[in-house]
């Protein structure tokens, strides 16, 4: 594969890379990041991506293995590391509740960060990719049904987020009404 | 579409039954319409995911500086093929600089030895250094002699494997003894 064939055939996926890396590790900029490494690692594989059977599948495995790699890394930081991270979240925390949460993306992956990694990724692939249940189910080798399980639970899970944010008056603050 | 159909699809939805078809019926349905307030938090989901879906890689230049970097990688591999390259012929000239340099000191002192000792001595001299040196290499070649006289009774094991090759006899006359399968076929055929 040359670089124009890359550019084509492989490029394209860096949206739906980039949204399912940033909702995995919920920061934008370590998404734009580990999406670069990927298709940096995907370059070093140009020569064995046509063969595969899907490649969009492959590349999907690829990003969310990297994703869970950073994230394994990011809970081995050091104790003194830990300490000034828990300090800045909290500032950043308030800081955000004083100037409320208008992004409504910004407010879902907020919520989609309170689920558990597969559902996350379920959810992030079929409600957000609109995948099929298939592709889903290559792309992160498990089977249907554990899918759709996982898939209901994240959607119950999110909904009753919501309520909660309507009850606590998160409509009157927000700026999307659709 | 009625809101006791959109209803019965969002109950299929939250238990992962939906279709993508219904999904985005349903989708459709929240963009457009005003819901009940007990639908709100329905609402509020569909719009924001609808919304997720749309964010794309914020770095405009994003493909640029892909290529920027994986050109970079490309053109460092390049230099170090070279490299290596250079490596291995300037390690195999280095060592035959050491062999041929080493060669040459030996040498070089030999012929220059030969060449003092013919200046220092005169031909009766060096006559007598050259009979001293036979002598002392016969004397070495009549004690190695004297050692292996000793070694004679080892002729007597080759003696003896010669007579052990009678044991192939026996080997053949096992061979022949196959015959006796034959009797044993005949007896289970008179068994049947």
């Amino acid at each position: 594969m040359d670089k124009d064939r890359f550019k084509l055939e492989v490029l394209p996926m860096k949206n739906k890379l980039y949204r399912f890396a940033s909702g995995l590790l919920n920061d934008t900029e370590e998404a734009q990041d580990a999406v670069q490494e990927v298709f940096i690692k995907l370059w070093g594989l140009r020569s064995k991506l046509h063969t595969l059977n899907s490649t969009e599948a492959f590349v999907m495995k690829v990003t969310r293995n990297h994703c869970l790699d950073r994230i394994k890394a990011r809970r081995t930081v050091s104790i003194e590391q830990t300490k000034s991270l828990v300090f800045t979240e909290a500032k950043e925390e308030s800081i955000e509740k004083e100037v409320e949460v208008k992004d409504s993306v910004k407010f879902i992956r907020q919520l989609m960060d309170k689920l558990p990694e597969q559902q996350k990724m379920i959810m992030q692939l079929r409600d957000i990719e609109g995948c099929e249940f298939e592709e889903i189910e290559q792309s992160l080798d498990i089977s249907i049904n554990t899918i759709r399980v996982n898939l209901s639970r994240a959607r119950k899970k999110l909904r009753e987020l919501y309520l909660n944010s309507v009850d606590h008056g998160f409509e009157k603050n927000k700026s999307f009404t659709g | 579409m009625d809101l006791k159909k959109i209803k019965a699809l969002l109950a299929d939805y939250y238990e992962g039954k939906t279709s993508r078809e219904e999904e985005e019926l349903l989708a459709d349905f929240f963009k457009k319409r005003k819901v009940p307030p007990e639908m709100e938090a329905d609402r509020l989901l569909f719009i924001s995911l609808d919304e997720a879906a749309r964010e794309d890689i914020p770095d405009k230049q994003f493909d640029d500086k892909l290529f920027d970097v994986i050109e970079e990688l490309d053109n460092k591999k390049e230099p170090a093929g070279i490299r290596k390259i250079i490596y291995t012929v300037s390690g195999i000239a280095a060592s035959l600089l050491l062999i041929l340099g080493s060669y040459l000191f030996f040498i070089e002192d030999q012929i220059n030895e030969i060449a003092w000792i013919s200046e220092e001595y005169t031909e009766q001299e060096t006559r007598l250094a050259y009979e001293e040196a036979k002598n002392a290499l016969l004397m070495v070649s009549y004690v190695m002699n004297t050692g292996t006289e000793e070694l004679e009774p080892l002729s007597k094991i080759s003696e003896a494997t010669r007579e052990l090759e009678a044991i192939g006899k026996f080997h053949r006359g096992a061979r022949e003894l196959g015959v006796i399968t034959k009797f044993d076929k005949t007896v289970t055929g008179l068994q049947k």
